[in-house]
């Protein structure tokens, strides 16, 4: 199964309840696609990591690519950033086809990789400054190493050798790596891994920054409310395919809100429609009952009506909408998931 | 060349920060050097050819381990620090990568090199008659010993398993090196010089004991031509496959930057 993720911005974010706006559309490089996936495959020998995904993100977009360990995340990645050469597919980012113009790209994109690769020896600052000398042949505008040091917290730590920072600070250095040269396109692979809440939150908001200035970036990361927070575009992958793609509102509007509760034995079940769609489990003198809906408003009002008329008690009785959480368990225990493509 | 050039400037900090790496690749040598000048052997002990037999197991010696093995440790340790796949997204091209990360290695390995054959010529009172095919030699060696360390680290997982992916390179330098030093000058065969070790034993000793007469240069150079030929061919077959092998990060595999011919980057 391949599908599509993309689309506008224009829409509430998840779990942080932040609102985003349009950037200004004169702020974007390019009114073609960031990113334009279509059919790529790559296999480690027999092995095929990524079989014919497709993905699209348009300029100022943060795309989040989610997925179970070793579903073809970072070999994606990989393939966006020409660090390896897909064995079919249409790929162009940024315009540019990585495989091919690998250095073009590397002057306009940035890359948080997966494994802070950095030497102990070195200091912050000294690895800042031979980044600027290696980055794009040494021809690139970059920050000043104080003012990169600064964006991400680390100045008091700028002559500290590498080795003795923390997880967190390694990470964050990281980061300002990948800020040095303001890039058009921003590479995050797990960028927040290891970090504490509050660095973590730091770090989102530096990335809401970065998009309102019309940064894409394409976020890779096991933290659902992470995507939650931040992502207009999501693309659950799962052993090598996207199962599920779209904004964040289309792929929940996808799945079923559930009403669970619980009942006494002798009490005979609501209505067809309910009963229908109904989980029932048994256990001694009850009857738990979960109830799968694409209409929880509706469907909830009948259930209370029901039990109001019959006088019936509805034990703990829960009613949630679809989580990310819950799309993503549904990616990993069945590959038969809903197609959303927006 | 920029790139390249700020990169080597880094891997000598890094080694500089590193005390027993740097303790062995510059301490060692010089205290050596330092040996074999204050505690000359008895003239008399030491024949000429002897002497440059020496040098030229000093050089074997050094390019195996001061270059290869170090090299190899290098890169695959670069590899595991995913320090390669940092500079690969720098769009810094992969041959000024190796270059500024083996640059260090292959400056100490001359330099000392260079410490301990003057140290010889000192200790021995015995100068090189043709310090230029010296010096041709230890360019050579850096350029075989690069490779070859290029080739062997994508057989390398890790620095641990370096040393033992790099023995048959190791013993061929080394091993081919002395065995080019047991038969006279005119009598190295192809199959010596075909170790890579037997070829640079040949020019270092055509450098320390070759023709002195006025047609010395030709009849040195008409004699160094198979060699030149071996170590060229070598140097030029392990770069190619090096390149096709090479690995950039800890999961690729064997691929090289040129896994796919076509892919030219720009």
């Amino acid at each position: 199964m391949t599908t599509t993720a993309t689309g506008d911005r224009d829409h509430p974010r998840g779990a942080s309840g932040a609102t985003t706006t349009t950037p200004d559309p004169s702020l974007r490089p390019a009114p073609d696609p960031a990113i334009e996936v279509q059919q790529l495959r790559c296999s480690y020998g027999d092995f095929e990591a990524v079989r014919g995904i497709e993905l699209r993100a348009a300029p100022g977009e943060l795309l989040a690519v989610l997925g179970t360990n070793g579903a073809g995340k970072t070999t994606t990645l990989e393939v966006l950033q020409g660090r390896r050469p897909a064995d079919a597919g249409h790929i162009r980012v940024l315009g540019l086809d990585p495989a091919r113009q690998r250095r073009a790209l590397a002057a306009r994109a940035g890359v948080v990789l997966q494994e802070s690769a950095l030497p102990d020896e070195l200091t912050p600052a000294e690895f800042l400054l031979l980044w600027q000398q290696m980055a794009g042949g040494g021809t690139l505008t970059h920050r000043p190493v104080d003012e990169q040091l600064a964006r991400v917290d680390l100045t008091h730590r700028r002559d500290v050798r590498i080795g003795r920072l923390s997880g967190g600070e390694r990470r964050r250095l990281d980061l300002a790596i990948a800020l040095s040269a303001d890039p058009e396109l921003l590479f995050l692979d797990e960028p927040t891994a290891g970090l504490d809440p509050e660095s973590r939150a730091d770090t989102w908001t530096l990335i809401r920054q970065l998009l309102h200035t019309g940064t894409t970036v394409v976020l890779t990361t096991h933290y659902l409310e992470e995507a939650d927070a931040l992502a207009d575009r999501l693309a659950i992958m799962h052993e090598g395919q996207i199962e599920v793609a779209g904004t964040l509102p289309d792929v929940l509007a996808a799945r079923d809100a559930r009403i669970r509760f619980t009942l006494d034995n002798d009490t005979t079940l609501p209505n067809e429609r309910l009963i229908g769609q109904a989980t029932v489990t048994r256990q001694r003198d009850r009857q738990h009952v979960e109830v799968r809906t694409p209409d929880l408003a509706d469907d909830l009002r009948s259930l209370l009506a029901w039990s109001q008329a019959g006088g019936t008690d509805l034990q703990r009785l829960h009613a949630s909408e679809p989580t990310l959480a819950e799309v993503f368990h549904d990616v990993r225990t069945t590959t038969n998931t809903p197609e959303v493509t927006r | 060349m920029t790139s390249a050039i700020a990169l080597a400037r880094a891997e000598l900090r890094i080694l500089a920060r590193d005390r027993v790496a740097a303790f062995n690749v510059v301490v060692v040598p010089l205290f050596a050097a330092i040996y074999l000048v204050t505690n000359p052997p008895p003239a008399e002990e030491i024949p000429g050819p002897l002497a440059a037999a020496g040098a030229a197991v000093l050089l074997a010696v050094f390019t195996s381990v001061a270059l290869v093995l170090k090299s190899v440790m290098v890169l695959v340790q670069r590899r595991e620090q995913h320090l390669l796949e940092r500079w690969r997204i720098s769009g810094t091209a992969p041959a000024a990568i190796l270059a500024g990360t083996l640059l260090p290695g292959v400056l100490l390995l001359a330099g000392g090199i260079a410490v301990m054959f003057a140290a010889l010529a000192i200790a021995l009172d015995q100068a090189p008659v043709q310090p230029f095919w010296l010096v041709l030699a230890v360019v050579l060696a850096t350029a075989l010993g690069g490779t070859a360390a290029t080739f062997t680290a994508a057989y390398a997982r890790t620095t641990e398993s370096a040393s033992v992916v790099a023995l048959p390179i190791f013993a061929a330098l080394l091993g081919g090196g002395i065995w080019a030093t047991l038969v006279p000058l005119g009598e190295v065969t192809w199959r010596m010089r075909g170790t890579g070790g037997g070829a640079l034993t040949e020019l270092v000793r055509i450098g320390w004991e070759g023709p002195t007469d006025a047609t010395g240069f030709v009849a040195a150079a008409s004699a160094a031509g198979p060699s030149l030929l071996v170590l060229l061919t070598l140097t030029g077959a392990l770069g190619v496959a090096g390149t096709c092998t090479f690995r950039w990060s800890p999961r690729a595999q064997r691929g090289g930057w040129s896994r796919r011919s076509s892919q030219r980057e720009s």
